[in-house]
């Protein structure tokens, strides 16, 4: 009989990061993973920039707008709506491996290689030490697992005034990424009015990026060319493929691609995993000493619910509630289009109101360019397409996007259980219920409008507000919580999963609170502390 | 798909393209569309009455864009339009028509007497879109 050492489910962040942690440590690692790719998209999209390429390719609409102009969606702007033709690969087959049934959650999963990473905005935002013990983290494990993240995967960072948000203990990054001119106006009239955002309890600064701008192990430092919705060619942005990648090249690791991990059982001193072939869906069983589950807390919760003996069980659930905003700046319109730009976020607004950095509520501000005329096109009232082109190709350069997250607790209207389902290859689908409390939307609804009115200060103007449904931050958690108590469904400190003496999970299920700030740096350090408690405990 | 099918949606192809960009669409442009729309069959009759009515005239494409945005946003016909804007977009040919520009600060009276204006074309093509969409 074939046991690995450890298996690990799954190929995104918290996968990528426990499964490099447990190779570097010795151990023999098998990740199990559907793992669907698009290798061909990769190869069409050149090495320009993204104005040389709107000038002269003539066959950008292949990546851009798809083969068959399949990446124009029409109507419903909620789920995935905005990934580009190369990174769709990120969403093929959940409709029919991972359905959720919902009227309220409308979430995101993934089952590509390298999982929701591929389409990551890369904030890397390190959760102050509040919010860590709010989360059930240790706070001095988290500093450590922060640095060690990124000395693996390079985070680029300002040390400003937004650092006690951003980078509470962080000594390791490379610099920012110069801002484009639109972000540099913003943080000039911040700098000439921080009496008033003080007062208010607002702090602006520069936005840690999983990316590099000094090359680093065989990756090329930021090339400025805003083609980062269509390709990683210079793998400037960590992706976890990347890390992946390099893992396959080790002799302790293996990949096994196109096996879905259905249910686990504990049999003695191994643990059995049951999965799907994809395509195919024969079932194949697995063994292992351990298990380490990294597949994102729905994902997980689909896990802990089948091998249970209660599957109907209704587990809690976290999501960062989540708005856009399209602002204008005027003093930005009818300005040439730059060359040299980022798609990612820039400058991070924190609205502070308890002046203890718990609670709080951030904008990430984005420059809008390389995701093109036509996704905004639809959105412009009264004119026909052709006047709203000209309107919108003046407005443009002026356009700016603050995408508003604010922090989650658990209440009894947001949970998911799993509900037997009739011709679905696993026999089941999730069901989820996400409904804030009057009291919650009182509070987001008001600091939105906080967010406006410091917008106006900024020079940027809130065209109007866009509450894209719950579950499109793509930021989920506390599904199987941290808990001191032997409860089913809960993990003890160490990730465990309680009930069991084999099973880590190492992904965000844990967390017990979710904060504002994206997720993915906490999840990628619990990760690597998830897989260094694996070990000890051998 | 029939070789009558492809010639009606490239002869569509051809009057959205010259709408949004002034200009004859090359081939391989009105290839995408067709391809894009051929599984895509205009269901509601008003829909039907319309494209054809935009057929027989195509000057009456713009008010029929901007009417159906205010009384039936998600419309077929403004669905098959967008599809022809977003290909127009990634086009080498057409990125001046797309991309922004430098413009002095009298241009803003332009952008101005354009949404006006376009907002007239709106409401006129309201009343287009009731009488031939019935």
């Amino acid at each position: 009989m074939n046991i690995a050492d450890y298996i690990v489910i799954g190929s995104g962040c918290s996968a990528a990061m426990a499964s490099q942690t447990l190779v570097e440590a010795g151990a023999e690692v098998l990740m199990v993973d559907v793992g669907n790719t698009n290798p061909d998209y990769h190869k069409l999209v050149p090495q320009k920039d993204f104005i040389n390429i709107r000038k002269t390719e003539a066959e950008q609409y292949k990546y851009m707008i798809g083969d068959d102009a399949g990446g124009v969606v029409w109507g419903d702007i909620g789920k995935g709506a905005q990934i580009a033709p190369p990174r769709r690969h990120m969403v093929h087959g959940i409709e029919t491996y991972l359905p959720t049934e919902s009227k309220t959650f409308f979430p995101v999963e993934s089952l590509g290689y390298g999982g929701l990473g591929i389409g990551w905005g890369l904030q890397c935002w390190e959760y102050s030490d509040a919010d860590v013990k709010a989360t059930g983290l240790d706070t001095g494990r988290m500093t450590d697992a922060y640095e060690t993240v990124s000395k693996r995967i390079g985070i680029s960072a300002t040390q400003d005034e937004g650092s006690r948000y951003t980078m509470v203990h962080l000594k390791n990054f490379q610099p920012s990424p110069h801002m484009d001119r639109n972000h540099e106006r913003i943080m000039q009239r911040y700098e000439a009015n921080k009496d008033y955002f003080h007062k208010r309890n607002f702090t602006l600064g520069r936005t840690p990026l999983a990316l590099i701008t000094q090359n680093k192990d065989g990756r090329k430092g930021y090339q400025y060319r805003d083609m980062d919705f269509y390709h990683d060619n210079d793998q400037s942005a960590w992706r976890p493929w990347i890390t992946v990648d390099k893992l396959r090249t080790k002799k302790n690791f293996t990949y096994l691609g196109g096996h879905l991990a259905v249910s686990f059982k504990e049999k003695g001193g191994y643990v059995e995993l049951q999965c799907l072939t994809i395509p195919g869906e024969k079932p194949v069983t697995l063994r292992c000493r351990k298990l380490i589950v990294g597949t994102g807390a729905l994902g997980s919760a689909r896990l802990a619910l089948r091998s249970s003996k209660t599957p109907g069980a209704k587990l809690p659930l976290l999501c960062n509630p989540y708005s856009y905003i399209p602002c204008l700046q005027p003093s930005m319109v009818g300005k040439e289009v730059e060359s040299e730009k980022l798609g990612f976020a820039q400058l991070s607004l924190f609205l502070d109101e308890t002046k203890n950095d718990s609670g709080t509520s951030v904008a990430s501000l984005y420059s809008y360019q390389s995701l093109m005329l036509f996704r905004l096109v639809n959105q412009v009232p009264f004119l026909n397409f052709n006047d709203s082109r000209k309107l919108l190709q003046y407005l443009a350069s002026g356009l700016v996007i603050m995408g508003v997250h604010h922090p989650d607790a658990t209440t009894a209207q947001k949970y998911v259980s799993l509900v037997p389902k009739k011709n679905s290859p696993t026999g089941d689908h999730l069901q989820a219920n996400y409904e804030l409390t009057a009291e919650e939307k009182a509070i987001f609804d008001a600091r939105e409008r906080k967010f406006i009115a410091a917008g106006r200060k900024l020079g940027i103007y809130a065209a109007k507000r866009i509450n894209p449904g719950y579950g499109a931050s793509i930021h989920y958690a506390g599904t199987l919580p941290f808990s001191q108590e032997e409860k089913p469904f809960t993990l003890n400190p160490d990730g465990r999963l309680h009930g069991t003496k084999r099973v880590y999970v190492a992904d965000s299920s844990g967390f017990n609170y979710l904060p504002a700030r994206g997720l993915t740096f906490s999840l990628l350090a619990n990760a690597h502390i998830t897989a260094q408690k694996a070990l000890q405990h051998d | 798909m029939r070789a009558r099918d492809t010639e009606a949606l490239y002869s569509e192809a051809t009057i959205f393209g010259k709408y949004l960009v002034g200009d004859t669409p090359p081939q391989d442009a009105l290839e995408l569309y067709a391809a894009a729309n051929a599984s895509k069959k205009v269901q509601a009759a008003a829909d039907q009455r319309l494209l054809s009515f935009i057929h027989r005239n195509p000057w009456s494409v713009g008010m029929i864009d901007g009417g159906l945005n205010i009384v039936n946003r998600q419309s077929e016909v403004r669905r098959r339009i967008y599809v022809m804007f977003s290909i127009l977009e990634t086009r080498p040919e057409h990125h001046e028509k797309f991309l922004s520009k430098e413009r002095g600060h009298g241009y803003l009276l332009s952008v101005l007497f354009i949404g006006a204006f376009g907002l007239v074309k709106s409401l006129l093509g309201i009343a287009l879109v009731k009488v031939v969409g019935k």
